[in-house]
């Protein structure tokens, strides 16, 4: 990339280069898929959780109907 | 809350696809003879993107936060909230790509440059952000203080685009305001892939708000069903 700051940098030798910019790419991927699991885990537990409070509220309804 | 999945699906499939595509221009259809840097500029073309990203993500904290102050609507503060966090996951992969180029580029693996120290400061005062909101119990101050945080922070956002414009930094610059607009010395295939990347990294973030709303908004209806069963 012709780097508008690129004339000071140095060209790294490609065997160099390469673990550095693999474990870049595989960090970021890392950080990406770890959050995404954790949001997707708390996501069906949160639903899972509204779910059930749901039925009970519905249930604690019909029988304060059923009671009067 | 249908429609909002269904988004969801939308974006997450269209980060997926938009991210192969650009990992394909990045080892394959770019050209390396023309760089100065070798292969280490392989790196550039999802940083500079996620760079752009976190800074939207803070944009989104910024805005919410103004909302909040002026409507004193708790909604804005779940959106302030949910984008500082997302900013700061798009912080911590920029920094985790920047430190590894730096490393086998300049040789060490941190230098106090402005732009890189600026960007620390950006991420250790969203930081402050959470444990601010974590101190607070009543959450209308919660709210009041954290939106203080989430635009007075962005200055600091502001300030790290500019470093390498106003201060001697060695950070390369991609892109440069000329007399013509944006100015950068990008082939045309280089320019796409970095489109792409970018459109990838905005689809991703636009998942993960709405993915991370959708948290808190259950959060909440969680709490108000046990209060509608408590009484």
């Amino acid at each position: 990339m012709l780097l508008i700051a690129a004339a000071s940098l140095p060209d790294v030798p490609l065997e160099n280069a390469i673990p550095y910019v693999a474990a870049a790419y595989i960090g970021i991927w890392v950080i990406f898929f770890a959050y995404l699991l954790v949001l997707g885990g708390k996501l069906s537990g949160l639903r899972r959780q509204v779910e059930a409070l749901t039925e009970e509220v519905e249930r604690k309804k019909k029988t304060k109907k059923a009671s009067v | 809350m249908a429609l909002r999945m269904r988004v969801f699906y939308v974006f997450a499939g269209l980060a997926a696809v938009l991210t192969l595509a650009g990992l394909y221009g990045t080892f394959y259809a770019t050209p390396l003879e023309v760089t100065a840097i070798g292969f280490t500029q392989k790196i550039f073309y999802f940083h500079v993107p996620m760079a752009i990203t976190s800074g939207v993500a803070f944009g989104i904290t910024m805005i919410a936060s103004i909302a909040y102050l002026v409507k004193k609507d708790l909604k804005w503060d779940v959106w302030a909230y949910v984008g500082a966090e997302i900013g700061l996951v798009f912080g911590a992969a920029l920094l985790t790509m920047g430190i590894l180029w730096t490393r086998s580029t300049w040789g060490e693996w941190w230098t106090w440059d402005p732009r890189l120290t600026s960007y620390l400061v950006v991420i250790l005062l969203y930081g402050a952000y959470f444990v601010l909101r974590s101190s607070v119990e009543h959450s209308g101050e919660r709210a009041r203080y954290a939106a203080s945080i989430g635009v007075l922070g962005y200055i600091t956002v502001i300030f790290t685009m500019l470093s390498t414009r106003i201060l001697r930094s060695i950070h390369p610059v991609l892109f440069k305001l000329g007399k013509s607009g944006f100015e950068s010395g990008i082939e045309h295939q280089m320019l796409i892939t970095f489109l792409v990347a970018m459109f990838a990294m905005f689809t991703l973030c636009g998942a993960l708000v709405i993915a991370k709303v959708t948290v808190e908004n259950l959060t909440e209806e969680i709490e108000n069903l046990k209060d509608e069963i408590g009484g």
